[in-house]
């Protein structure tokens, strides 16, 4: 479990999260939803530990995070964290070098999924093979949980398409994942858990079967709700 | 092989390609140099024994003859050794600054590495000491070709010989080659004291932006005082109470103290402060 | 292993180009320029602690070098940056004062005209100074250390009217009877110089008195050369001081402007008795005068001839020029700096240039005796061209 317990940033004055607490179970998807600058991609890396805090505390099963905490839980930006010049084998490469979870195998795999060659430089990709490739450096390491920030933006329909075929494979299922978006409607039918976020808040974590079951509502109705009260 | 190792041969390619132009360019300058500097000499010397009706060694004792030194002082030879130097200088910025700049987020793979952050800082260190080191061993394995270049090339009437030693124990270039084994291991170790803490400084840019640029400088200005402080004692409120062999002592007591600062604090910086 | 070839290859070459020069520098640097001084005549021994300092030019190269007693030549010039900044420059006797004496010794200005020793006290006074805007402001310190009891007196002393002074230094220290003196030299804002002596009590660590013992004046196109003349690398007890002082007077010349000596006095001061006297010195002997020596009471002055040295007595005490005596020196070839000569320790040293190398000579001031005659002769010398200078002897 990924819990994120009163964490409170700020750049310069401005406070970028007030205080946001919510958690993220293995096997379930958790959806970050609120319009940009709201602070999620800041939760993100907060989490991973690549920004710093004020306070709060966030734990990933129980721990601090540790260097060997990146052999259990991986983070996918929106731009790809691997040198532009490389080919995609040498990209594979580096990662066979320094993680001991990175599964040859499952990357081979996904990359015949989605049709890529290893010999493309990653500079050479068009946008949507480039969010591919960076999707493959993290989902091919056999991490506990997978951080995705909008996988969706700016991406053709088709890629749209076959990342999205992606959530529902294998390639998830056991996983815990959070995932980020501005916009609902690709996602709404994947996701497990949506949480709310507005200028820093949460302003509400529900899980999205319940809701449904419960009271009828959409996440689409729920947000309606939330935000426009 | 582990990961420190494994970063310092990932960081050492990615500055391979610029390195090796960097060595070609230090090889064909200072070879064309020495053809081209014994070439005038000769040339002036030709000419002037034609015009004034002077015999070789008459020339040479109006003239002065040619060592190795007038070559070794021209910027054919000091160019590309200062060209080097800049190069690497610039890239102890940019070894950092390379893996944030544009839309790279090279960072956050760098930092999501599952080994000690710290590997990181030492590899990138590491990196520019075996590229100062390799351009130093160029200079030394090119001195003796172009001396003898050189020997070939002007007969011995207008020659003065010196030895490599020699060469390089003459000014500006002893500032590269240090006189003893143990010299050099001071003289480097004090550079990489400075480089070292240029990284620090950099993280501290890097943890805190513009702020961090104003810690940054405050870092080196601390760093620096406390380099120089048992010189400034010494010169000041002491009068001269150390004797040279302790000043010494306490100068490298000095440069390890800063250097572990410099080391300690960028651990601190790069664990816990540093954004991407 | 395949990915790593170029760093391990980088890395490898590296070790070994750096490694191989260092291992030859430390062969070659065996392997310089030595001095070897070869007996011809006379004792060996007389050559202890002595050291020779010089300029040894091989093809367009120039190297100083320090020759010490122990056959041991040092090219300064080739020393390095951590040798240059350790080794000391100063004198054997204060080495040996430092070894001794170390935690005093500590943050002295460590010239042997600041110290004095004896059996029982080391003294040290030297001049602090303090540089303000546009002048500056001298004190004395001065520490005496008794040698039994490794007590240290500092004896504070605030100079008055240092403002009038451009610079003020001690030139010799001596103690007579428990009392300290400090002979000091000193430049006046307004021009000339002074000598001054100040007379301490040890014990009650005060200030006896102070005396003026020559002054001199600068008018507009006249001024008075002083020169002081005592062994400046000796810490003992010193008799006499030899002062000069040379009128010079710029007169025009065809349109330019030539130094003109008008007078010349020599005077030799006595520590113990406070005495100043007058020497009369022959004109042409006066510029000789650098060269010359005290031994017990007798003033030796030595001259360069064409085949040799000239040396002349004169005994302070009685007033007398006494005899001149003659070193031959057959083999002197007269030329630009082709001898140096230094009177010290009752001795005349000098070396010389001859058609086949340089020589030095030792001889004793008293009896007019060789002590010892040799060659100087440099071995290691890679170069054809070779241009021996020798500037200093202590």
């Amino acid at each position: 479990m990924i819990e994120v317990k009163n964490v409170a940033k700020k750049f310069g004055r401005k406070k970028v999260l007030k205080d946001v607490s919510f958690t993220a179970e293995k096997g379930k998807i958790t959806c970050l939803i609120g319009i940009n600058g709201v602070g999620k991609t800041t939760i993100l890396k907060a989490i991973m530990g690549l920004t710093p805090y004020e306070s709060g505390e966030i734990l990933i099963n129980g721990e601090k995070i540790h260097p060997a905490t990146y052999e259990k839980i991986t983070f996918i930006p929106d731009t790809i964290t691997m040198l532009p010049n490389m080919k995609i084998r040498e990209a594979f490469t580096f990662m066979v070098d320094f993680y001991d979870s990175w599964n040859s195998e499952r990357a081979s795999e996904l990359l015949k999924f989605f049709r890529l060659n290893e010999d493309d430089r990653i500079s050479e990709l068009s946008k949507g093979n480039t969010a591919k490739v960076n999707l493959i450096l993290g989902l091919a390491l056999d991490v506990d949980y997978v951080l995705m920030d909008e996988p969706f933006s700016g991406i053709d329909i088709f890629s749209r398409e076959q990342i999205a075929d992606v959530f529902t494979s294998h390639l998830i299922e056991d996983r815990g994942v959070i995932i980020t978006t501005h916009e609902i409607n690709d996602i709404e039918h994947l996701i497990d858990k949506a949480v709310l976020l507005d200028n820093g808040v949460i302003l509400k974590e529900f899980d999205t079967e319940e809701v449904r079951e419960n009271e009828g509502k959409s996440v689409i109705d729920v947000m309606r709700e939330v935000y426009q009260a | 092989m582990n990961r420190y190792m494994k970063l310092v041969n990932f960081e050492f390619n990615r500055f391979i390609k610029l390195y090796f132009v960097l060595i070609a360019f230090t090889i064909v300058v200072q070879l064309s140099g020495v053809v081209v500097k014994s070439k005038s000499y000769l040339n002036g010397a030709n000419e002037a024994i034609k015009e004034s009706m002077l015999t070789k060694s008459e020339y040479v004792i109006q003239y002065g003859p040619m060592s190795f030194i007038d070559i070794s002082m021209s910027p054919w030879i000091m160019g590309p050794i200062a060209l080097c130097a800049i190069t690497l200088v610039i890239y102890v910025f940019f070894i950092w600054y390379r893996d944030w700049v544009g839309k790279n987020t090279f960072s956050y793979r760098l930092f999501m590495l599952p080994t000690a952050r710290l590997n990181i800082y030492l590899a990138k260190a590491t990196t520019i000491l075996l590229f100062v080191l390799g351009l130093i061993a160029l200079q030394l394995v090119l001195l003796p070709i172009e001396n003898q270049i050189f020997k070939w090339m002007v007969e011995d009437v207008y020659r003065i010989d010196l030895s490599v030693l020699e060469i390089a124990n003459q000014y500006y270039l002893n500032l590269l080659f240090p006189k003893n084994i143990l010299e050099f291991i001071l003289f480097y170790g004090a550079g990489m004291t400075a480089v070292t803490m240029v990284f620090t400084a950099i993280l501290f840019e890097r943890s805190y932006r513009i702020k961090g640029i104003f810690y940054g400088i405050v870092y080196c200005a601390v760093s620096i005082l406390i380099f120089l402080a048992p010189l400034l004692l010494q010169a000041s409120l002491l009068e001269n109470y150390f004797y040279p062999m302790e000043l010494l002592f306490l100068e490298i007591a000095a440069c390890v103290i800063v250097l572990a600062g410099a080391i300690w604090i960028g651990n601190l910086l790069i664990k816990n402060k540093v954004r991407v | 292993m395949k990915r790593y070839w170029k760093i391990l290859l980088l890395s490898i070459i590296t070790l070994v180009v750096i490694g191989s020069f260092y291992i030859q520098a430390s062969l070659a640097a065996k392997n310089t320029v030595q001095l070897k001084l070869e007996k011809r005549s006379g004792n060996e021994e007389e050559l202890k602690g002595l050291s020779i300092h010089g300029d040894y030019g091989s093809g367009n190269l120039t190297q100083s070098f320090v020759h010490e007693a122990d056959g041991e030549t040092r090219i300064l010039s080739g020393l390095s940056l951590i040798e240059e900044f350790t080794t000391s420059y100063t004198v054997p006797v204060i080495d040996k004062l430092i070894e001794e004496h170390r935690s005093f010794m500590r943050g002295k200005d460590l010239s042997p005209n600041y110290f004095f020793e004896n059996e029982s006290l080391v003294v040290y006074a030297g001049v602090k100074r303090d540089y303000k805007y546009n002048s500056i402001d001298f004190s004395f310190d001065i520490d005496v250390l008794d040698k039994k009891s490794n007590e240290v007196k500092s004896i504070p002393l605030d100079l008055s009217d240092t403002e009038t002074y451009g610079w003020y230094d001690v030139i010799d220290v001596g103690v007579v009877d428990g009392q300290l003196k400090l002979i000091t030299r000193s430049s006046l804002v307004i021009g000339g110089e002074e000598v001054n002596v100040y007379t301490f009590d040890i014990e009650k660590e005060k200030l006896l008195g102070t005396e003026k013992l020559i002054s001199t004046i600068t008018k507009d196109n006249s001024w008075t050369e002083l020169s002081i003349i005592s062994n400046s690398s000796s810490i003992e007890q010193e008799k006499y001081i030899l002062f000069t002082t040379e009128i010079l007077k710029d007169i025009e010349k065809d349109g330019n402007y030539v130094q003109e000596a008008t007078g010349h006095e020599v005077q030799v001061y006595n520590i113990e008795t406070n005495q100043l006297k007058k020497i009369d010195v022959r004109d042409e002997l006066f510029n000789s005068i650098y060269w010359s020596t005290i031994v017990d009471s007798k003033l030796y002055i030595s001259t360069p001839m064409e085949k040799g040295i000239e040396v002349i007595q004169y005994d302070i005490e009685t007033d007398k020029w006494g005899e001149k005596s003659i070193i031959d020196l057959p083999k002197y070839k007269n030329g630009y700096e082709s001898i140096y000569t230094t009177l010290m320790n009752g001795k005349i040293y000098a070396s010389y240039l001859t058609d086949d190398g340089h020589e030095l000579y030792i001889g004793d001031l008293r009896t007019g005796k060789s002590l010892y005659e040799g060659k100087i002769k440099v071995s290691n010398n890679p170069n054809k061209t070779e241009a021996l200078y020798i500037h200093y002897i202590e």
